[in-house]
C-alpha cells in the first residue's frame, strides 16, 4: 500500500514553481531517501504532506486519505526545517506541551521513553536556548516521534549532529523501521548516509521529480564495474564473454565495454593482446550514490 | 480542540514573561496607592504647608474625598487608566509571537491542521490572560491601601464581581487586537505598540482630533481605550454597559476574523 501518494503536487510562489507537478509513491516499510539540491522544493514539499502549505495544484494523500484528515495526523510525526521549540522552556516541557496537545495517555511517562530514545537526558532543566544543535536536532525528532507514529516525515534529521551523533540518529531510524515498522521519508544532503539507510529514492530537480528508484536499482547503477575501451569492442566483448565466462556485462552505444563482474584487468590485458587487439583505455570504476546524484544533476554543482 | 487551550494554559503557567507582567500589574497598583496615600494623609499637607506651599480648598477637599472612598472607588479610582489594557496586549502579543518566533507553530499547526483551532484556543488564552491581570490589579489595589494607611469602606463582593466583569471585557479584546496584530504580521512588535497607544489613550485622542477635522460624529466613543478610561463611575450605567459589551464583542469579532484570515491564508 502506498503510504505517501502525490499526484501532480504543485506549489506556486509569485511566478515561481517550488513543487512541480510532484508524482511521488512512498511504499509502506520504505525509508525513503529524498534527494535534491538546495532549492529544489524538498522542504516545500515536506511542508506541504503536512500541511503548513496549502498546495497550488493538485493532491497528496497518506495512508490513502486527504492530508488534514485528523485520524492521519494522528499517524504522522514530522521534523520539518529547525525543530519548533520554546527557547525558555526545557526539552522535557517541551515534550510535554506537545503531548498535551496531542492528548496522549500516560505523557510524562512516553515523554521519559522518548528523551531515552532519542539520548536526551531526562532530568535536564537547562532550557532549550542553551542547548547545542545536536541536541535541539535530538529534540525535534523525539517530538516527531511523540504519540506512536506510523510514518516519520523526517527534514535534514542529522543536521548538526556530530559523527557519534550521527550513527546513532541512523541506528534509531534503522530500529524504528524494522522493529516497529515505520515508513520514514528523510530528507538530506549528507548523501552517504542517507545510502546506508534509504530503500528507496527520489531524486528532486527543480521542484520535479527527476526520478524514483529503489535501493537495489541503484546499487545494480552505481556497481563497481570495469571499463574498457578497444578497437574492436564487438570482437573484445564475444572474446571476454568466452574466455571469463562473463554473465554480467554491457556494451555502452558509445562503444566502452563495462563488465560488473569481479576480473583481473591483468588477466583481460592479457587476454586482448594475445588476440591483438589493442586497448585503447581500461580502468576501474566506482561510484557512490553521491557521484550518481552529481551525474543525474548534471555535473559538481553544490548538492 | 480543547487539547490546545490545556497546552496554552499550561505554557502560559510556566511562562516567565507572564509573571513578570503579573509583577508589574502588582508593582504599578502598589506605586500608585502610594502616591494616592501621600495625597490623602494629612501630616503631608500639612508638612506641605510649612514648606510655603498653596494648598487649596480643592486640594483639602481631594484629600477628604480619598479618605471617605469605598473599596470599589478606591480600586476604580487605581484601575481606571488604560494600563490594564497595556498589560494585556503586550502579554498577549509576546504569548502569540512567540509561537511564530520560536518555529512551535510548526508543530501546532502539524496537529490541528484546522486553524480555527489555534484562534479560538487563542481567543480563550486571551480571556484568562486578561481575566488574571484584572483580578491581579484589583486584588493590590484592595490590599494595598492598608500598607500605607489608608482603610476604605468595605464594598459588596457581589459589586467588586461585577467591576472585574465590566474592567475584564475590555481587556479581552483588546488581547485579541494582540492576537490578531501578531498572526499578520509573526511578531510582537505592532502589537505591543498598539496596545501602548490604545491603553494610553492615543489611538482614542487622534480618532477625536480626526473625526473633529472631518466633521464626522464622535467615533472615538467606540475606541476600547476610550471605554476603559472614560469609565467616570466603578459600575457603568445601561449606555454604558450596552457600549462596553457592543464594542468589545464587536472588536472582538473583528479582531477574530482577521486571525483567521491571517492564518488561513498564509502558509505556516
Amino acid at each position: 500500500m502506498a503510504v505517501i501518494q502525490t499526484t501532480g503536487l504543485s506549489k506556486r510562489y509569485k511566478d515561481k514553481w517550488a513543487v512541480d507537478h510532484l508524482d511521488l509513491r512512498v511504499e509502506q516499510g520504505d525509508i525513503y531517501g529524498f534527494i535534491g539540491q538546495n532549492g529544489a522544493g524538498k522542504s516545500t514539499t515536506l511542508k506541504l504532506l503536512c500541511g503548513l502549505a496549502r498546495p497550488t495544484q493538485g493532491e497528496a494523500r497518506i495512508f490513502d486519505r486527504p492530508i488534514r484528515d485528523a485520524a492521519v495526523r494522528r499517524r504522522v510525526g514530522a521534523l520539518i526545517e529547525q525543530p519548533g521549540l520554546y527557547p525558555d522552556l526545557s526539552g522535557r516541557e517541551n515534550l510535554l506541551l506537545y503531548a498535551a496537545l496531542l492528548g496522549v495517555d500516560s505523557p510524562r511517562r512516553q515523554v521519559d521513553e522518548i528523551l531515552d530514545t532519542v539520548g536526551l537526558p531526562t532530568a535536564e532543566k537547562k532550557p532549550v536556548k542553551h542547548y547545542s544543535m545536536g541536541m535541539k536536532q535530538r529534540l525535534g525528532v523525539g517530538l516527531a516521534l511523540l504519540g506512536g507514529p506510523d510514518l516519520l516525515l523526517l527534514d535534514e534529521p542529522i543536521n548538526g549532529l556530530d559523527p557519534e551523533g550521527i550513527r546513532e540518529m541512523r541506528e534509531l531510524l534503522l530500529r524504528l523501521n524494522r522493529e516497529q515498522g515505520l515508513t520514514i521519508l528523510v530528507s538530506s544532503h549528507i548523501l552517504g548516509e542517507l545510502s546506508k539507510i534509504a530503500t528507496r529514492y527520489g531524486i528532486l530537480q527543480q521542484g520535479r521529480m527527476a526520478e524514483q528508484i529503489t535501493a537495489g536499482e541503484l546499487e545494480q547503477k552505481c556497481a563497481d564495474y570495469l571499463r574498457l575501451r578497444a578497437d574492436q569492442p564487438q570482437k573484445a566483448a564475444a572474446l571476454l564473454e568466452r574466455e571469463l565466462r562473463l554473465t554480467r556485462w554491457e556494451m555502452r552505444p558509445e562503444g566502452e565495454l563495462r563488465i560488473y563482474e569481479a576480473v583481473d584487468g591483468r588477466t583481460v590485458g592479457q587476454l586482448l593482446s594475445r588476440a591483438g587487439i589493442a586497448v585503447e583505455e581500461m580502468s576501474l570504476h566506482r561510484q557512490d550514490l553521491e557521484g550518481y546524484f552529481l551525474e543525474r544533476m548534471g555535473g559538481e554543482k553544490h548538492v | 480542540m480543547f487539547n490546545l487551550v490545556k497546552m496554552d494554559i499550561r505554557r502560559l503557567f510556566r511562562s516567565r514573561n507572564f509573571y513578570i507582567m503579573l509583577a508589574v500589574t502588582a508593582g504599578l497598583i502598589v506605586m500608585l496607592v502610594c502616591l494616592v496615600a501621600t495625597v490623602a494623609d494629612p501630616g503631608t499637607i500639612d508638612a506641605m504647608q510649612a514648606q510655603g506651599a498653596e494648598i487649596t480648598e480643592e486640594d483639602l477637599g481631594l484629600s477628604q474625598q480619598i479618605q471617605s472612598m469605598t473599596m470599589l472607588d478606591f480600586v476604580h479610582e487605581c484601575l481606571s487608566s488604560g494600563f490594564l489594557l497595556i498589560i494585556t496586549g503586550i502579554g498577549m502579543s509576546v504569548q502569540v509571537s512567540g509561537d511564530f518566533s520560536s518555529g512551535y507553530i510548526r508543530n501546532i499547526c502539524f496537529a490541528r491542521p484546522c486553524r480555527w483551532d489555534y484562534v479560538f484556543s487563542k481567543i480563550l488564552l486571551a480571556g484568562v490572560y486578561s481575566g488574571l491581570i484584572t483580578i491581579t490589579g484589583i486584588l493590590f489595589a484592595m490590599a494595598a491601601p492598608a500598607l500605607f494607611g489608608l482603610h476604605p469602606a468595605a464594598s459588596p463582593v457581589l459589586s467588586l464581581l461585577r467591576y472585574a466583569f465590566w474592567r475584564w471585557l475590555p481587556s479581552w479584546a483588546v488581547g485579541l487586537m494582540a492576537l490578531s496584530l501578531a498572526a499578520l504580521t509573526r511578531s510582537s512588535v505592532l502589537g505591543i505598540t498598539l496596545s501602548v497607544l490604545s491603553g494610553g489613550g492615543v489611538t482614542a485622542e487622534l480618532a477625536a482630533l480626526v473625526c473633529r477635522s472631518l466633521h464626522w460624529p464622535a467615533l472615538e466613543r467606540y475606541l476600547l481605550g476610550f471605554l476603559a478610561r472614560s469609565q467616570s463611575e466603578p459600575l457603568p450605567g445601561a449606555q454604558q454597559m450596552t457600549m462596553i459589551l457592543g464594542c468589545s464583542i464587536g472588536w472582538a469579532a473583528v479582531y477574530t476574523i482577521g486571525s483567521l484570515l491571517s492564518m488561513e491564508t498564509r502558509d505556516i
